[in-house]
């Protein structure tokens, strides 16, 4: 399949897009929470903070995705260098066989800090419930399917640092000299 | 490769408005237009396109790492000469790029051809992303296009994987900015955003017009948060001329894309990859101005094109035939290109340019743009397409 498997969007649509300035600002927006992800199907549903049948759908795809998503290996010893010696098996189909490592979770969505829903199958495609995996001496931290670490956003509260501003209007009168030519995308 | 007359979704206006696509029509004209699709068979879609797509982006990086070594280049891209170091050494650490566009004709047979690169600030990404994407799965699940039709676009997937590789060089948090009256390139940082924090990273806007700087020669947003890692939809070109420039290299914030960028969103590297690379496939003979006697072995016909423009602003064509043609525009006051004459394919009444996406280095899809002119404008309609 050359398109994407699923589209979801946390923001877009939900607030009207304002053109803010510093001296009119706008109202805070939510911004990415822990996301929500189990090992098991049970561990979900016992959890309650979505429905069982999210659950079950979530793991259903998951389980269908890592057929056609996870690392694949010719050999055993391949697969154990990056997920660990006891998380990898073999499998054979008719197309032939391949190495790949166990299930170590399912994602089911991400929560955003200004309601308490979770977005699973928002609007097309049926959301997440992508496979995830653990890697080798990294145990702590899901990786998915194409081995990038998964839970960014549980990294803690951010601080930024905060300084005096001096003057502000330094960027942008390039673009305000070409008139009223509109955007500068192309 | 088919135009194919298909009927409009009743309610897409209200489906657009609902899920935040503002721009899909300029002046009571539609922006968007599914009256109408391109239809690609796969091997068009891999042969054709995403192969050389791929072929042009690494041709495109290799000249990156020829110009921050050689200043003749970044001479005669007329980029300036105090933001050279800028340049040499984002490229030199590495910085990470988002996106770029390339613009090809391609008419479903011979090899597709490179009129552009968008590499800084490439836009029509929501409509390629998502819009077209959720118009094939209505007219799937409508019965309108049989079940197994496909489309060329992981432009949402790829983008989310490549925010999700960023967040740890970022610092989990980033700022997006775009010039304050420009709805459209709001919304296309408001998508990005949109991604950023599904990817798990903080996110904030600020208008480019509103940002800050410290007496320390920092970038600060509206909070008086010091700026570290930013998204702007404004071209280097015109960030180097800004006043606040002098602060760049104080700052030291990540920018996204990258200060490299500049020398492929110069239309001078249409000249110099076909210095690199004369009579390659996919490439157009393409000249400085200034050479008169390269722009002298020129067919016929020719585009004139400024080193900075955008939506085919202040290009002038002049067909095999010996028709005039020129769009008006701001950006009057650099050097030019040349570049050999090559029809877009016309079919009905319509030219189609393919753009063609690379999300991180990888051919990530496609968006079909039409126009009533050879020269693809601003107000060219997008067209979806599918592969069957």
């Amino acid at each position: 399949m050359k398109r994407s498997r699923s589209i979801q969007l946390l923001l877009m649509g939900t607030a009207p897009l304002l053109l803010s300035a510093c001296d009119n600002p706008s109202p805070p927006q939510p911004q990415p929470q822990t996301a929500l992800a189990y090992q098991g199907l049970t561990q979900c549903i016992s959890d309650g903070k979505v429905g069982a049948d999210i659950c079950e759908k979530a793991y259903a795809d998951a389980i269908q995705a890592q057929y056609r998503d996870a690392p694949r290996f010719d050999s055993l010893t391949d697969c154990q260098a990056q997920y660990g010696y006891d998380q990898c098996h073999h499998v054979e189909t008719s197309s032939g066989g391949w190495f790949m490592p166990a299930l170590a979770g399912f994602m089911v969505g991400r929560a955003l800090s200004h309601h308490d829903g979770y977005n699973y199958g928002y609007g097309y495609g049926g959301g997440y419930g992508q496979p995830l995996y653990r890697a080798r001496g990294d145990r702590a931290e899901w990786r998915t399917a194409s081995g990038e670490r998964f839970g960014g956003a549980a990294r803690g509260p951010y601080s930024p640092t905060v300084a005096e501003t001096l003057s502000r209007g330094g960027f942008g009168m390039s673009s305000a000299a070409r008139g009223s030519w509109g955007g500068w995308g192309g | 490769m088919q135009r194919v007359v298909m009927a409009e979704r009743p309610r897409w206006r209200e489906q657009a408005e609902s899920l935040g696509f503002r721009f899909h029509s300029i002046g009571g004209d539609p922006y968007w237009d599914e009256s109408v699709h391109y239809r690609f068979t796969l091997a068009q879609i891999e042969s054709g396109i995403e192969q050389p797509t791929q072929e042009i982006h690494e041709l495109c990086m290799d000249l990156v790492s020829r110009a921050v070594r050689d200043e003749e280049y970044l001479r005669r891209l007329a980029l300036p000469e105090r933001f050279w170091d800028l340049i040499r050494s984002s490229w030199g650490r590495g910085d990470p790029h988002l996106y770029g566009r390339m613009d090809l004709a391609y008419d479903g047979a011979g090899p597709a051809k490179l009129f552009e690169l968008n590499y800084d600030t490439p836009t029509s990404l929501y409509e390629a992303a998502v819009f077209q994407w959720i118009w094939l799965q209505d007219c799937i699940a409508a019965g309108r296009l049989p079940p197994d039709t496909d489309q060329f676009n992981s432009l949402q997937e790829k983008l989310l994987s490549a925010f999700s590789m960023l967040v740890a060089s970022v610092n989990g948090r980033m700022h997006f900015a775009s010039v304050r009256r420009s709805i459209e390139d709001r919304a296309t940082v408001e998508y990005l955003e949109d991604l950023a924090r599904q990817a798990g990273i903080h996110t904030t806007y600020v208008a480019m017009e509103d940002i800050g700087r410290t007496v320390d020669g920092r970038y600060t947003d509206c909070d008086n948060n010091v700026i570290e890692a930013i998204f702007k939809l404004y071209p280097w070109e015109f960030l180097f001329t800004d006043e606040f420039a002098q602060y760049l290299r104080s700052a030291a914030a990540t920018w996204f894309e990258p200060p490299w960028k500049s020398i492929l969103s110069n239309k001078g590297a249409l000249a110099l990859l076909w210095e690199l690379h004369p009579g390659h496939p996919n490439l157009l003979p393409t000249f400085f101005e200034t050479i008169t006697e390269a722009t002298a072995q020129l067919p016929r016909g020719w585009v004139r094109k400024p080193l900075f423009s955008r939506e085919g602003a202040n290009v002038e064509l002049v067909t095999l035939q010996g028709e005039h043609l020129q769009v008006p525009g701001p950006y009057t006051d650099f050097p030019y290109v040349r570049q050999a004459f090559h029809a877009l394919p016309k079919f009905a009444d319509s030219y189609g340019l393919i753009g063609s996406w690379v999300i991180g280095d990888q051919p990530a899809g496609i968006g079909v743009r039409e126009d009533s002119s050879l020269i693809t404008r601003d107000t060219a309609r997008f067209v979806p397409h599918i592969v069957s």
